[in-house]
């Protein structure tokens, strides 16, 4: 293991960012990518950013594509549709299938219905549409950006991503795309979505990671491929940061505890436990504050961890205050 | 079925590691391997994740898309070959290895389709690790392979990537834009070459919407890969064989929480589609349950004595703190246990437990718990 200095849980400097960030982006980009590798949360920090755009008073759109069949995250909540719709009061959202928006898209992007409804008749050049690789990302990132388009004004799309692989190449789809055609109308809207998915001012990548060491060497990593692919960035979520769970007794003390016999060593030993995550969560959520400083990148944004009870509303309305209770942490004296 | 998964690793000569990533797949893929070398068997493991931490905690520099043996102390008696696949190299690899003839290899390797194919569009890691596969498996010097799948949702991509390789290559498409030798000499125009063969409605509606340009690519890339077709195509249909052999086995990972259980069951689904039925589950990071004794704030009190923490306002914050921590680990405890009924349920097949380690170990000791919770006496 890579010798990195310890800090004492309470010497952080960076769970004091100020979470209104998120809501500038909330209120200010079309479209956000939530972007992170699989299992970070990605999916509860797109819901949580849905509810507290909807507190926010705006209408937001949670896109997913091709998602698997699990429970509504979101509180009175239902799995999205294929067809955009209210999954909760207040928020849309759509389940886009890959192959659909192939053809959603090429209906947008060529100049006759006609020649769409050809090409789509047409075996030989369906399976050319169907074999080359970057056919479906183009057609993902074309239609998130004719949704943004139709909903302007109204609320966030937020794009809920599967992994960080297939976040870039989407995102990097439209250049792929152009770098082939050269010419021609397929060329012409390949270039139009770029200019929306690359302009800071439209779009934002939110990155999630956890305060782990392998997910945080990775969202820097990720982080530099947008960079150098000029894709925008936006704040960096830290999820499901474990708290000092006994702020009261030092590192020491609790071990001494947990020597006790019966019941307090017992329970000491639980505080031990999430005592170690509890720093491991600050050591790397302070490595990775330091990577996105280097890099002039940031906010960081740190989300507590909250588990869900069996038989609870997935995601309680809780979640959706996060927010709120990490914006006066930030503001007022910390410990 | 005290032996965890001792008998799918003797069965089996490849195993697919499949799940939603996050979930510990490629450090399990490498438990796997070390497992099978330290019963006597060659291995080699093929990752998508670019895992340098993890090599270097196995005692290997980097992983690339040549093999990098781990060290005997850790595999003896058997071998563990560990590779990254890094598609635009191994893309220009197969060319190198299918045409041999340089001006024709230089063209190909100078198309700009190509180009595009290998470094910069989506896809193609799943193509160029079914070709890797294809290579490990057909070379002879390994008893198993374990392929770490891309960590994708969908299954599918990978799944699909022998069909969708055949049909990219499939004569039916490729025939349009295949130059003849007539054509090659005369170096027509694009829609001069359309006048000639009136019907080609395929390649005018692509030519259309795509351009002029790049059909012409498209005709200099299929002619260059003239003849290579019908290799491709039977790569393809030799792999979705090997999918279906029964020394192959896939293996479902997953967390233990009712959201990324459900994720894994979807995987399921998914197989089915190619018939394939996954022979084990892997629950990892699995929060166990505790047992619980009660506690009173006298015993706390008494405890922190000892401590010099003799403050009651103390001693009432840090009980109430006590209380929360087992209250807290209980529910991640009960949130697990809730996802590992789910997943038992609906399974039908084996279902492996690794427990959530409670210290922070080193990646060497985490592999080393990985494999004394899969293969060592710990059962379901």
């Amino acid at each position: 293991m890579t010798e990195i200095a310890t800090p004492t849980p309470d010497a952080s400097s960076w769970t004091g960012s100020d979470p209104t960030a998120l809501d500038d982006m909330l209120r200010t980009k079309r479209i956000v990518f939530v972007t992170g590798k699989g299992g970070v949360g990605k999916s509860v920090v797109a819901a949580v950013l849905a509810l507290r755009a909807r507190q926010l008073g705006l209408c937001p759109i949670l896109f997913e594509c091709d998602a698997p069949k699990r429970p509504a995250l979101l509180p009175e909540g239902r799995p999205p549709s294929s067809e955009l719709g209210e999954i909760a009061p207040g928020i849309l959202g759509v389940n886009q299938d890959s192959e659909d928006a192939v053809r959603a898209y090429a209906v947008a992007s060529l100049p006759s219905k006609t020649l769409a409804e050809m090409l789509f008749e047409n075996r030989v050049a369906q399976l050319f549409l169907r074999a080359s690789p970057s056919v479906s990302e183009m057609a993902l990132v074309g239609r998130i950006v004719q949704l943004a388009d139709a909903h302007d004004g109204q609320g966030p799309l937020i794009v809920d991503l599967h992994a960080t692989g297939h976040a870039l190449a989407m995102l990097r789809a439209p250049d792929g795309i152009m770098r082939v055609l050269r010419a021609g109308p397929v060329f012409d809207r390949a270039r139009a979505v770029r200019e929306v998915v690359l302009d800071p001012q439209q779009t934002a990548v939110l990155t999630v990671a956890l305060p782990e060491e392998l997910p945080v060497t990775e969202i820097l990593e990720f982080l530099d491929a947008l960079q150098d692919a000029g894709i925008p960035t936006g704040p960096t979520v830290v999820n499901a940061a474990y708290p000092d769970p006994c702020p009261a007794l030092t590192s020491d003390e609790i071990q001494k505890l947990v020597d006790t016999d019966g019941a307090v060593g017992a329970h000491a030993q639980d505080v031990a436990v999430l005592k170690r995550w509890a720093m491991r969560a600050d050591r790397e959520g302070q490595r990775l504050h330091e990577g996105l400083q280097e890099r002039s990148l940031g906010p960081l944004i740190r989300l507590p961890f909250v588990p869900f009870e069996p038989g609870d509303a997935p995601l309680s309305a809780q979640l959706g205050e996060w927010l709120d209770v990490a914006a006066k942490e930030a503001g007022g004296p910390h410990g | 079925m005290g032996e965890g998964l001792k008998p799918v690793l003797k069965r089996s000569s490849l195993i697919v590691s499949v799940g939603s990533g996050g979930v510990g797949k490629t450090t399990t893929a490498a438990a796997l391997a070390i497992a099978a070398a330290r019963d006597g068997k060659r291995a080699a493991v093929l990752t998508i994740d670019p895992a340098r931490r993890l090599a270097q905690a196995l005692g290997i520099d980097k992983m690339g898309n040549t093999p990098s043996r781990l060290p005997d102390a850790l595999t003896g008696p058997g071998i563990v070959d560990a590779m990254m696949l890094e598609t635009a190299e191994c893309f220009d690899d197969l060319i190198a290895r299918l045409v041999p003839d340089e001006t024709r290899q230089e063209r190909l390797l100078q198309n700009r389709l190509y180009q595009v194919l290998a470094r910069h569009l989506g896809g193609t890691h799943e193509y160029m690790a079914v070709e890797k596969l294809f290579a490990l498996t057909s070379s002879g010097e390994y008893d198993l392979v374990i392929l770490d799948t891309p960590p994708s949702v969908n299954a599918l991509d990978f799944l699909d990537a022998p069909e969708r390789l055949a049909s990219f290559f499939s004569e039916k498409v490729t025939r349009f834009f295949v130059r003849s030798a007539e054509e090659e000499a005369q170096k027509k125009g694009f829609f001069a070459r359309m006048k000639d063969r009136a019907g080609d409605m395929a390649v005018t509606v692509l030519g259309k919407a795509l351009g002029e340009v790049f059909m012409d690519d498209v005709r200099d890339f299929a002619t260059a890969f003239q003849g290579l077709f019908a290799a491709f195509r039977e790569r393809g249909t030799v792999i979705n064989s090997l999918m279906a052999d029964p020394g192959t086995s896939f293996l479902v990972v997953s967390g233990a929480d009712p959201v990324r259980v459900s994720e894994a069951l979807e995987f399921v689904h998914t197989l089915r589609k190619f018939h394939i039925r996954p022979r084990a589950f892997i629950a990892n990071r699995v929060h166990l349950p505790l047992d619980v004794e009660a506690l009173t704030e006298d015993a706390t009190q008494k405890a922190l004595k000892k401590l010099n923490h003799a403050s009651n306002e103390e001693v009432h914050v840090i009980h109430d703190d006590l209380l929360q921590a087992r209250g807290f680990r209980s529910a991640l405890a009960r949130r697990d246990a809730a996802g590992l009924e789910i997943l038992r349920r609906e399974a039908r097949t084996q279902v492996h437990v690794v427990p959530e380690l409670e210290d922070e170990v080193a990646d060497r000791a985490a592999v080393e718990h990985v494999i004394a919770a899969l293969i060592g006496e710990r059962e379901d």
